[in-house]
């Protein structure tokens, strides 16, 4: 490990993946900080940028994007109580009670080492599984793979918000939308009805930026003005006391814990893991009593879980090829597109890349300790510029990356169509970031089943003969039959409501 | 007395129809049914040898009772109307985009990246003139200096009658 990691540090202090790691993790830092603009939409739209860099300092971009966002997030939480990730939203409950006490320094101190202990056990738990897990993901078939990404699926569908029917027929759809395009297997053209420039498939830039950049856009406007911070933070006042310190370590142990568990399984990212730290330490932390009047645990808790989890998230995508959740998915297409396979052969064919970007997490993680607590009054003085200023420069940025990447209006228009069909998906309440995470794995997983079936000579029994993909069969079952259970429940609970309240 | 409750029932089941889950089930059940017409064009083959059909035959499968699900679900909960929210915002935002596609090619860059900032940004009510100008140029200036300067994109800046 350690000579990998050398490698990887090699790798990572070059000056270029030094210069994208830093572009990177300070954008990530500016979308996490305001509020209305996610790390998924910050991907989508940075996407496109990165098809003019080498494969790895795409890669080290993007997902300091994704990193810094979590890092971004708890500032607005804490100085306004407006999430500015759905990851952070738990801490607006004791960061902004310390806020009205007069340590809000403190708490966004707090937050940032939180952030950098959490992020670094994670890297640290990445850079020893992941070789143990390619190694064993080497002698996956062709039924686990399906068996895998099936799980994924169905794990981050249903496990996340919202109804969980809602989530699996956005899944669906995405994989449909995943077939457009010339079958590899037989050469036939499937929903393309005659037009050419649908032949490589739906645009992933031009769907994802409709689905979470324009839609973000649509929710927010006409919303009014949101608050701007009041108070100046000083650097003096950023320093916690003893006993702020003293109390906020345990719960950051607890919460990498925590965070690294969730982010590693499909579907339970960093915003479940920040939000059951919060419960556990409401429970066991040793200032349970003050939890929710400006409590640091309520703070360094959650914020290490859920960058400790934006890390580990990244084991099952890099080793697999199995992302957890739409950002993953997002990666994972950006790395198609620059040609590299995330899988076990990853960490053998391009050990390099692996390694570099393993370094570059961890130099990003302290990039954003070192100089973000510095430049706090800057991102304090970022959320005052007014939504309404902001959103049409955010348009033109996803028109124009859209248009950059073949130079294609076609491009366009589909960018149009994503959007109305994010529009029209928002209103009839069903969740977007599913139908992403299918879109990107449907062909893959169309790949592997063709596979699995002409290999078993067409037996469905394949699937439950082989142990692994068997298991993986009972954990899916598990997981729906315990939905339709959670269905049935609040049926019957929502009748004999009815029943009492109307005699 | 019959007939009012037959009247009742259908009220019930188009309010349930256009509900958020009865125009969700619905709309499920038309993209299956695009997906099996198109399916129609496509052979399936058989398990061991699938043609480019089969997957997404099985996928309309799913889809169909994805959206009989939430159909049921409709018939319980009919009173969830569908919310549109103001829908000039969002058609002028959309319509920002409409611009740009048709007029990049002969107007050029900038004022297709102009016309996406003006019209999206009369989604908010109540504009100052002197600040959307500001906003235009600034916008403008960016674009030029990341996407021109910076990446070096071969974008056509200017109409193409000013050019030649």
């Amino acid at each position: 490990m350690i000579d990998n990691l050398l490698l990887g540090f090699q790798v990572a202090l070059s000056a270029e993946t030094l210069l994208y790691c830093f572009i990177g993790v300070s954008i990530g830092m500016f979308i996490g900080v305001l509020p209305g603009v996610g790390p998924l939409a910050a991907i989508s739209m940075l996407l496109p940028m990165t098809y003019y860099v080498s494969p790895t300092s795409a890669l080290v971009m993007l997902a300091g994007i994704y990193y810094g966002a979590q890092y971004g997030g708890s500032v607005a939480s804490i100085l306004l109580r407006l999430p500015g990730t759905a990851s952070s939203a738990v801490i607006c409950l004791d960061g902004y009670e310390m806020t009205k006490k007069g340590r809000a320094g403190a708490a966004l101190m707090l937050s940032a080492l939180a952030s950098f202990i959490g992020g670094s056990i994670g890297i640290l738990l990445m850079a020893a599984f992941s070789p143990t897990l390619s190694e064993m993901a080497l002698k996956f078939g062709s039924q686990e793979y399906f068996m895998l990404m099936a799980l994924g699926l169905v794990a981050a569908s249903t496990l996340s918000e919202g109804s969980a029917i809602r989530g699996l027929a956005m899944v669906v759809v995405g994989v449909v939308l995943g077939l457009v395009g010339i079958d590899l297997t037989s050469g036939a053209m499937r929903f393309t009805y005659g037009n050419f420039e649908l032949m490589d498939g739906v645009s992933l830039v031009a769907s994802a930026m409709g689905l979470f950049g324009l839609a973000e856009i649509l929710a927010n406007i006409g919303q009014g003005e949101r608050a701007t911070p009041s108070s100046k933070i000083t650097l003096r006042s950023m320093m916690p006391t003893r006993k702020e310190l003293r109390d906020s370590f345990p719960a950051i142990w607890r919460g990498s814990a925590i965070g690294s568990f969730f982010g590693a399984l499909p579907g339970t990212g960093s915003t479940i893991a920040s939000f059951f730290s919060y419960a556990t330490e409401n429970r066991i932390s040793r200032n349970r009593d003050t939890m929710g009047q400006g409590a640091v645990e309520g703070v360094a808790g959650p914020e290490a879980a859920n960058n400790s989890a934006a890390q580990t998230a990244f084991i099952p995508t890099l080793t697999l090829g199995v992302p957890g959740d739409a950002v993953m998915a997002l990666l994972l297409g950006a790395m198609m597109v620059h040609g590299v396979t995330p899988g076990p052969q990853m960490l053998t064919q391009s050990a390099d890349m692996f390694w570099g970007l393993v370094a570059s997490f961890w130099l990003g993680n302290l990039i954003l300790l070192v100089f973000n607590i510095p430049m706090i009054g800057l991102w304090v003085a970022m959320l005052r510029i007014p939504y309404r200023l902001l959103y049409p420069a955010i348009v033109v940025l996803i028109v124009i990356g859209t248009y950059s990447i073949r130079y294609s209006i076609f491009d366009v228009y589909q960018l149009l169509a994503f959007g109305v069909l994010g529009f029209v998906l928002r209103v009839l309440r069903f969740p977007t970031a599913p139908l992403v995470l299918g879109l990107v794995l449907g062909p893959l997983m169309e790949e592997n089943f063709r596979r699995s079936m002409m290999l078993s000579d067409g037996q469905f029994s394949t699937f439950v003969t082989r142990p692994i993909s068997c298991g993986l069969l009972i954990v899916i079952a598990a997981i729906l039959l315990a939905q339709m259970l959670l269905a049935v429940t609040a049926w019957r609970r929502a009748d004999s409501e009815k029943e009492t309240s109307t005699p | 007395m019959r007939d009012t409750q037959q009247g009742g029932r259908l009220r019930r089941a188009l309010q349930a129809l256009t509900s958020v889950s009865g125009l969700g089930g619905l709309t499920l059940l038309l993209s299956a049914a695009a997906v099996l017409a198109q399916v129609q064009t496509l052979s399936i083959g058989s398990a061991a040898a699938m043609g480019p059909g089969y997957f997404p035959a099985a996928l309309a499968g799913l889809l169909i009772f994805f959206g009989v699900v939430l159909l049921v679900e409709s018939w319980r909960h009919p009173d969830q109307r569908v919310s549109l929210g103001p829908l000039l915002p969002v058609s002028l935002v959309l319509g920002s985009i409409v611009a740009f596609a048709l007029t990049l090619k002969f107007l050029g860059g900038a004022i297709a990246v102009l016309l996406v900032v003006l019209l999206s940004a009369l989604a908010e009510p109540r504009r100052k003139l002197k600040e959307l100008v500001l906003l235009g140029v600034i916008v403008l200036a960016l674009v030029w200096l990341i996407f021109v300067v910076g990446l070096d994109l071969q974008i056509a800046m200017l109409p193409k009658g000013l050019l030649s």
